[in-house]
């Protein structure tokens, strides 16, 4: 049986699009998956090997384009490297644009992810809105990076744009529609009796499994782990505010639906204590690095997904000698070994989204049946399946 | 039950509403944020030709080529948007701060590149002994303006100079063909002009 299971037929399509794409291997007895197996490094950018041929500066918009939708948290990590290296700290008024910028990120990823999980759970009204929602954030950062994505703020020594006085108002405008909808959304997940009896008891991981697979970011804190890059070693403007780490206990989709939407309320107040201490001040934005000397340091960043971990060595030239990178996702997706074995297969598909993987990762997923090891699902089934039975369950003909 | 029905219900009302968040993009024309960075553009004016913006180029969306043809040489930068990340970088670096600049245009999707491709020329300076490039005119007249009486301590620099205001006579650029010693003071290349250092007076090394 063991034996068996290790014959793995990649199954396509390979669409080299976003970071991390993955193979998914459930092997189901009937409805129940019995395993999980999954594989990596498809599409190998090379992106460290890369980074080892840019300068310094090139660097930071090399790694920004890793990820898509985090796009700041590499940049921010691999900057805190560099000044690790470099032994300076950024200008106060740069401290507090980044974790502006980190921040407004974390709203608009956990909204995609909100949107996403419930396009897969069939509730596509949530879906519509929360990137509806989603979308003035991204006008935000437009007005104040000057792209929606990929906002080439950081810099080795501080921030290359300021966030002017002019820009502020229409920040904190949308900061309070936001609010509004995001209490909309958290109330309508929190007392939706769909949602609970779909979600509730799904995919439980326990603090065991946390630590065990060394899980991090909301995936971590939903189970109860309460470990934050941002507060256990502060970073940027994360000591200057005021701010607690969203914790909840029992560690399955629900609860960590809940500690996303949560800590979109966080990051909200966040950024305003950040606005009120730039707001009508002048300041220095950066420190002019001139040259980096030999060394090695270590940079992190808890972005959306967890910590994002990056390490830089270098021998006093003009480019990185050595610079190593690991994304939260990298950490989180094994944990589906814990979370999805004994679960339904209708479940599968909500389960690895709760880890928010990119999507395209999870395009790759393909059922066997235990016995003959025959591919019976990809992955649209798979949502289509869950969305079936969240019907099943409004229509009350299952508990 | 019934409240959070209500609630999710009024904003369904409030979407129905109001009007669609979509816009008709092609049909109405889309106006970007007043930072936004778009493509790059150089400008006539200002651009001086030095590369450094090829140089900073995070992803080598600029090209710089160098042509030399009977005796003349052009430097040619060329922008490729398709590589462009807009970031900024070339514009930021820029040695004369608004030689090239980010535009607002973010309609680039194109049949043919050229279309969208952003191109400028300059004249080469070329060693008067080897043909090699010493620099783009343009660029070494900024070196010079931006030097001020520190220029003179630089052959090509001078030579430009007595040129501008008229006081060369064409004898100081009348080369014997050999390189020798009073080819120091001449529009040569670093190379020439090492080579120059260490002949002596009767062309010898
Ligand atoms: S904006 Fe960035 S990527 Fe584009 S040409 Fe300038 S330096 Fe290169
Ligand atoms: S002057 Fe500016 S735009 Fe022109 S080549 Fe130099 S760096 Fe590029």
């Amino acid at each position: 049986m063991k034996n068996k299971k290790r014959v793995i037929i990649p199954i396509g399509p390979y669409h080299p699009l976003l970071e991390e794409p993955e193979f998914f291997s459930l092997y189901c007895d009937g409805e129940t998956v019995v395993d999980v197996e999954w594989e990596a490094g498809y599409n190998h950018r090379a992106i460290e090997k890369l980074s080892e041929s840019k300068h310094w500066d090139q660097v930071t918009f090399l790694v920004e384009r890793i990820c898509g939708i985090c796009s700041t948290s590499h940049p921010f990590a691999y900057c805190n490297a560099v000044e690790d290296i470099l032994g300076i700290t950024v200008p106060e008024r740069a401290k507090y644009i980044r974790s502006i910028i980190g921040e407004m990120e974390r709203i608009h990823s956990h909204l995609l992810w909100v949107g996403l999980a419930g396009h897969f759970l069939g509730y596509n009204t949530v879906f519509m809105w929360a990137w509806k929602y989603r979308e003035t954030i991204l006008d935000m950062f437009e007005m104040i990076t000057g792209n929606r994505n990929h906002y080439a703020m950081f810099r080795i020594g501080g921030v290359r744009r300021d966030i002017e006085d002019g820009d502020i108002p229409s920040l904190r405008k949308v900061l309070g529609e936001m609010e509004g909808k995001l209490e909309m959304l958290t109330r309508a997940v929190l007392d939706d009796p769909v949602l609970a009896v779909r979600l509730k008891g799904v995919g439980v991981l326990t603090r065991r499994d946390i630590k065990d697979f060394g899980a991090v970011g909301p995936v971590a804190r939903a189970s109860g782990v309460d470990f934050d890059v941002r507060k256990d070693d502060p970073y940027a403007a994360y000591p200057l505010v005021k701010w607690k780490v969203i914790t909840t206990g029992n560690g399955d989709v629900f609860d960590k639906a809940v500690v996303r939407l949560l800590e979109t309320f966080e990051s909200v107040s966040i950024i305003r204590q950040c606005l009120d201490a730039i707001e009508g001040k002048k300041g220095e934005i950066e420190n002019q690095v001139r040259e980096v000397p030999a060394g090695q340091g270590i940079g992190r960043h808890e972005a959306p997904r967890g910590e994002c971990f990056h390490y830089v060595r270098s021998d006093g030239a003009n480019s990185p000698v050595r610079h190593k990178i690991r994304a939260p996702s990298y950490v989180n997706i094994p944990t589906f070994k814990a979370s999805c074995t004994g679960q339904t297969i209708s479940d599968v598909a909500i389960i690895l989204a709760g880890v928010d993987p990119c999507y395209c990762c999870t395009e790759r997923v393909a059922v066997y049946d235990a016995g003959n090891k025959k591919k019976l699902y990809g992955f649209p089934e798979l949502v289509e399946m869950s969305r079936k039975k969240t019907e099943r369950i409004i229509k009350g003909e299952m508990k | 039950m019934k409240k959070p029905k209500i609630r999710e219900l009024c904003e369904a009302l409030r979407s129905f509403f109001s009007r669609p968040f979509t816009t008709t993009f092609p049909l109405t024309a889309h106006e970007p944020a007043k930072k936004f960075r778009g493509k790059p553009e150089y400008n006539e004016d200002t651009c001086v030709g030095c590369g450094a913006c090829f140089q900073v180029c995070p992803s080598k969306a600029i090209d710089m080529v160098d042509e030399i043809k009977d005796g003349l040489g052009r430097r040619i930068l060329i922008h490729h948007p398709k590589d462009c990340l807009f970031c900024g970088e070339c514009e930021r670096n820029c040695i004369t701060g608004d030689g090239i600049k980010l535009s607002r245009i973010f309609d680039i999707a194109y049949f043919d590149e050229k279309d969208v491709q952003d191109r400028i020329e300059h004249e080469l300076l070329l060693c008067k002994h080897c043909g090699q490039v010493i620099g783009a005119v343009k660029h070494l007249t900024w070196i010079r303006k931006k030097l001020g009486n520190l220029a003179f301590s630089q052959p090509v620099l001078i030579s430009r100079f007595t040129g501008e205001i008229r006081l060369a006579t064409g004898a100081e650029e009348s080369f014997s063909g050999e390189t020798d010693r009073t080819d120091i003071l001449k529009t040569v290349c670093p190379g020439c002009r090492r080579l120059a250092f260490i002949s002596d007076e009767g062309g010898e090394r």
